[in-house]
């Protein structure tokens, strides 16, 4: 399949072209991550990661290929490395008083926040990822999930978040996070 | 927290970097002044961000179902050294094959020399010294390593021929005045060359000759001497060998004394044995050693 094929499909969300290309270059970039000292497992992960980044950009239209996807991967691949590698470096070095509390009492949040998703029907958690994160138009929403137009996408996604807000809210009052 | 659910187009647009220079500024200082809306712009962003964390989630599971053909490298370093080892024996058979002569092209070479005397036996053929100048004499050929030379033990080992070099043969040249009656055949320092396992060739225990010298003043050293290898010292407690590495930058010596490995530089001055730290290097010699 070719790049430009590739493109086409990804940027009108179809996630069986990002199947193919992950089968397509996962050798390839993995072994990068492993020639610079990560292991299969990083590499993986990184590599996901960068396809995740390839398909937000591509998904939401912001996606301007001037070489090729692989070579576009690639690079994409080592800056997440390279990111890890500091990460992994900084924290090898940090002193971890006062950090964790705040880390701890953050991860709480988002599992509350995760769980509440979770409550969601499948449409709704769709929708809102499809909005929220892969930015995708209302009206390729509409098209990929089977809707009759633009504005019944609207209104779904409307619905959807005030019910994961209200479900949200309703957590986090439960708990002692916030006033 | 402000339990109603309190739907802003403009703090979705915020949030995903869209708004206009001045409408962001504008939301900021709103955002400064009304607690409330700290909170809440608080809250949607962690929303925001756990939804991204589900979708990450999501297309990872789904990646994760793809079967996908694993790196090679996975296998770690071993995996590594066996395939270093594996393509130094398919260039060092290579270059064998290119370089070494069939049985046929040895013995062609000789009854040019030996032509006029037909009395010499393939066997016994030797390249008549007074006769034929020979710009390299065959003793480039390394010879098949016997039982008695593969595991040297500590006798001091026949000397045979010398360091088993790559061969280069060339015809050799023959005199315009030859005669006959000149032709005094000596074999007596000659071992006909055979034709060397091919497995042999990339690691192998060299076809060399060795002598352990008792030596006080230099009680654990080498020295190599005309192509013969010296040990000096007491090497009469445990069985050694040489093993010959062909590597692309030449042939490298090692010596096997108690399960140990030394570095043999094929120079003439006495020098230390001095053992083999590298693990990996250590590691190879042994699975090499353990092969041949």
């Amino acid at each position: 399949m070719k790049d430009n094929v590739i493109l086409d499909r990804i940027s009108r969300g179809d996630e069986k072209a990002l199947d193919e290309l992950y089968r397509k270059y996962y050798r390839m970039m993995t072994r990068a991550i492993i020639k610079n000292n990560g292991t299969e497992q990083e590499a993986k992960d990184i590599y996901q990661d960068a396809l995740i980044v390839f398909w937000q950009k591509a998904v939401s239209h912001q996606l301007v290929l001037t070489s090729k996807i692989s070579t576009y991967l690639y690079s994409i691949c080592l800056n997440l490395w390279r990111k890890e590698l500091d990460r992994k470096s900084r924290l090898a070095h940090e002193e971890k008083d006062g950090v964790d509390f705040i880390d701890d009492e953050s991860q709480e949040r988002s599992k509350i926040i995760r769980e509440c998703i979770q409550q969601l029907g499948d449409t709704c958690q769709k929708i809102l990822m499809y909005y929220y994160f892969d930015d995708m138009s209302l009206q390729d929403i509409a098209q990929k999930l089977g809707f009759a137009n633009t504005e019944t996408a609207k209104t779904k996604k409307y619905k959807c978040k005030k019910r994961l807000d209200t479900l949200v809210k309703a957590n986090y009052s439960a708990s002692d996070f916030l006033d | 927290m402000d339990q109603r659910f309190i739907y802003s187009e403009k703090v979705d647009l915020y949030l995903k970097g869209k708004l206009s220079e001045s409408d962001q500024a504008a939301l900021e200082e709103q955002i400064r002044q009304d607690p409330l809306l700290q909170n809440e712009v608080k809250l949607q962003q962690e929303v925001f961000q756990a939804i991204g964390e589900a979708r990450k989630a999501n297309i990872k599971a789904r990646l994760n179902q793809i079967p996908v053909e694993q790196s090679p490298w996975i296998f770690g370093s071993s995996f590594k050294i066996a395939a270093v080892v594996s393509a130094l024996v398919v260039t060092s058979v290579g270059a064998y094959l290119a370089l070494s002569p069939s049985e046929d092209e040895v013995f062609t070479q000789i009854n040019i020399t030996s032509s006029e005397q037909s009395i010499l036996k393939r066997q016994s053929v030797q390249a008549p010294q007074p006769v034929v100048v020979s710009e390299e004499i065959p003793d480039a050929i390394i010879a098949d390593p016997d039982e008695s030379t593969l595991v040297a033990d500590a006798r001091p080992a026949t000397p045979q021929l010398s360091s088993p070099k790559s061969p280069t043969i060339r015809r050799p040249n023959v005199k315009e005045d030859f005669s006959e009656d000149a032709v005094q055949l000596d074999y007596s320092d000659f071992v006909m060359p055979q034709k060397r396992s091919l497995q042999s060739n990339a690691a192998s225990e060299a076809n060399i000759s060795i002598e352990s010298v008792l030596d006080k003043v230099y009680p654990f050293h080498y020295q190599f001497y005309e192509d013969k290898l010296f040990l000096h010292g007491d090497f009469e407690q445990a069985p050694y060998k040489v093993i010959a590495l062909n590597t692309e930058n030449g042939r490298r010596l090692f010596l096997e004394y108690t399960n140990n490995y030394y570095l043999l530089a094929e120079k003439q001055e006495v020098s230390p044995l001095i053992l083999i730290q590298d693990a990996t290097l250590v590691k190879e010699l042994r699975q090499l050693s353990a092969a041949n």
